[in-house]
């Protein structure tokens, strides 16, 4: 009787679709503010480590802190350009830097100091690389060979060259060429285009 | 009496019945998460228990699904399951949430919990159904720790993040690469199926 | 972001093939590809599937689930509009192509879990394609998979008489001719020029 009836399936299935997506609104509202926080802290210490500004704790509260201590923000560009200050002047800046990668549009952020001479660190925010391959760029391995790296003298416009190129001055991924192409363009382009606007000032 | 029958179930489903390497489903997430231990552990972790509570909720409302649209609640309950899982590991386990990336999202349409769902927790009781996807999620985790222990070690040297090799070893790279997965799931399987050959025809 | 549709379509089908980079669609890859034309006839499907799940799947997504703040239920939506696809495609197949009908059997109604059609819907909502890229990739994704398993197919078919160890027979060897097919596919990741 319940089976033959056409009226049952769509009342049960009503039924448990409404029951699961209030369970799931549930969670997701119980924990939408932990993932935020979680979100802003992580990008709070990825601009942190790009401006060599070093953490000890992981805690958010102690990373807001630190960061609001520190750093401070520029709004009128989307995405927002990070800077420090030192006796009253600039002494670095977090400028965006994105562009295509292999599979997606990658965005990352970098640090260079006020002078323009050193590149202080670099981070990923956002990318869909080949995990294992192209998605290596986000690991400690590859990004620490930016850290400190001299670019007050480009070759045409060129800051970031993959030995065993002339002038090399990182390695890229083995395996993941593209990937390492794309992340070098897009860098290239971004601090080239950052540091000509700005000198004009 | 019952303990036995679970017994029996759980060697079913890691071994004799292991969905991966004896009836061949579940793969291409076992394929895709492999090139790192803890990778593996988590997504095996994350599909045990959503094959596990799917069954069961399954299994409970057997009684009550219509038979036509049987599948389409089957695929319901499995989707929001994950969706807890995918929302628990963005809220407590960040880092993890981003390494697996989109392949939470594909525990939906492994064909390991479809197929527990439709061949036994449709047609059997709540506890047993839950043992039972216990059993094939215990299975499916223990075979891609194994795949994923040759290709982390090979291809990086490390052994769930711990460096175990020194400079001297040459990463494999096909070993971080897709096709090492397919090669390695090959010879597992082959591995079984001789041993299995060997004791039928004793 | 600027990458065009063209270089989406011909990057899925051949640099990011669903299967051999991606492994999404592996359990009906592995079982159907013994007989070509019934390989190439669950390509055409799974393709035909992807292509209206992904225009679907797109306008669920940005104009119902955003707007309302609902993306955390995207999974469901999804792959309900996947299964009522599949099972529209079904009633179609067994009208009209009844021969093709019984010759896939179970993996007909199998598609709706094919990890390949809910992985283009996630990926295009990862990687923020707009609609044309999106149909591109869906396409192109299936067009990248019948390819797959027909040219696995052809394998097999050749294979019928080789003297294969009796461990490896069925889906040892078949995972063995994948592997070296994804090898061999790696070779046409510098074509691609994405800029």
């Amino acid at each position: 009787m319940r089976e033959r009836s056409f009226i049952y399936p769509i009342i049960f299935m009503a039924l448990i679709t409404a029951l699961f997506t209030f369970l799931l609104a549930l969670l997701n509202h119980s924990t939408a503010q932990r993932i935020q926080l979680l979100e802003d802290t992580d990008l709070r210490k990825k601009i942190l480590y790009v401006l060599d500004i070093a953490y000890e704790s992981d805690e958010p509260e102690e990373i807001e802190r630190l960061f609001n201590q520190d750093v401070k923000v520029d709004n009128s560009f989307e995405p927002p350009i990070y800077y420090t200050m030192e006796g009253g002047e600039v002494a670095a800046y977090a400028l965006p830097a994105s562009g295509p990668g292999l599979w997606g549009n990658i965005d990352a952020y970098v640090g260079i100091s006020a002078d323009f001479t050193s590149l202080l660190g670099l981070e990923f925010i956002k990318h869909s690389e080949t995990p294992g391959l192209g998605g290596r760029i986000s690991e400690g391995e590859f990004l620490e060979q930016f850290r400190g790296l001299d670019i007050s003298s480009p070759v045409d416009g060129e800051y970031i060259i993959y030995r065993p190129a002339p002038g090399g001055n990182v390695d890229a991924i083995a395996g993941a060429t593209q990937t390492s192409k794309s992340v070098r363009d897009l860098l290239n382009k971004d601090i080239d285009r950052f540091i000509i606007e700005r000198r004009g000032k | 009496m019952a303990k036995d029958k679970y017994r029996k179930l759980l060697r079913l489903g890691i071994i004799e019945e292991n969905p991966v390497i004896v009836q061949i489903i579940g793969i291409c997430s076992a394929l895709a998460v492999t090139n790192l231990m803890a990778n593996s552990l988590i997504m095996g972790l994350g599909l045990t228990f959503v094959t596990a509570i799917s069954s069961l909720t399954i299994s409970l409302i057997r009684n009550y699904t219509p038979k036509h649209i049987r599948m389409m609640v089957q695929v319901l309950i499995i989707a929001a399951y994950v969706i807890i899982v995918d929302i628990f590991l963005k809220a407590y386990m960040p880092e993890m949430s981003k390494a697996l990336g989109p392949y939470v999202g594909l525990i939906i349409t492994n064909c390991i919990i479809m197929g527990r769902a439709e061949a036994y927790a449709q047609i059997n009781p709540p506890i047993p159904s839950l043992v039972d996807g216990i059993a094939a999620g215990l299975g499916y985790t223990l075979v891609l720790l194994a795949i994923a222990f040759v290709r982390e070690l090979m291809g990086f040297g490390t052994i769930l993040g711990f460096r175990v090799l020194g400079d001297w070893w040459t990463p494999w790279t096909i070993m971080v690469m897709p096709p090492s997965a397919f090669f390695l799931l090959a010879i597992l399987i082959w591995i079984f199926n001789n041993k299995r050959n060997g004791e039928v025809s004793k | 972001m600027e990458i065009s549709p063209w270089v989406i379509l011909f990057a899925s089908i051949f640099t990011n093939n669903m299967i051999l980079s991606n492994f999404l669609g592996m359990c009906s890859f592995i079982a159907v590809s013994r007989e070509i034309p019934t390989a190439f006839g669950l390509g055409q499907a799974v393709t035909i599937v992807l292509a209206i799940t992904s225009i679907f799947n797109y306008l669920l997504y940005h104009y119902v689930l955003l707007p309302l703040g609902l993306e955390y239920l995207r999974f469901i939506v999804f792959i309900i509009c996947i299964a009522a696809s599949v099972q529209l495609l079904e009633m179609i197949i067994e009208r009209f192509l009844p021969n093709l009908y019984y010759a896939l059997g179970i993996f007909l109604p199998l598609i709706t879990v094919n990890c390949a059609i809910f992985g283009v819907s996630l990926f295009m909502i990862i990687r923020e394609y707009s609609f044309l890229q999106s149909l591109a990739f869906a396409v192109g994704s299936g067009i990248g998979w019948t390819l797959a398993i027909v040219a696995l197919a052809g394998i097999r078919q050749k294979l019928k008489n080789a003297p294969i160890p009796k461990g490896l027979e069925g889906p040892g060897i078949t995972l063995i001719i994948t592997g070296l097919m994804a090898i061999a596919f790696i070779g046409f990741s510098g074509i691609v020029q994405i800029q």
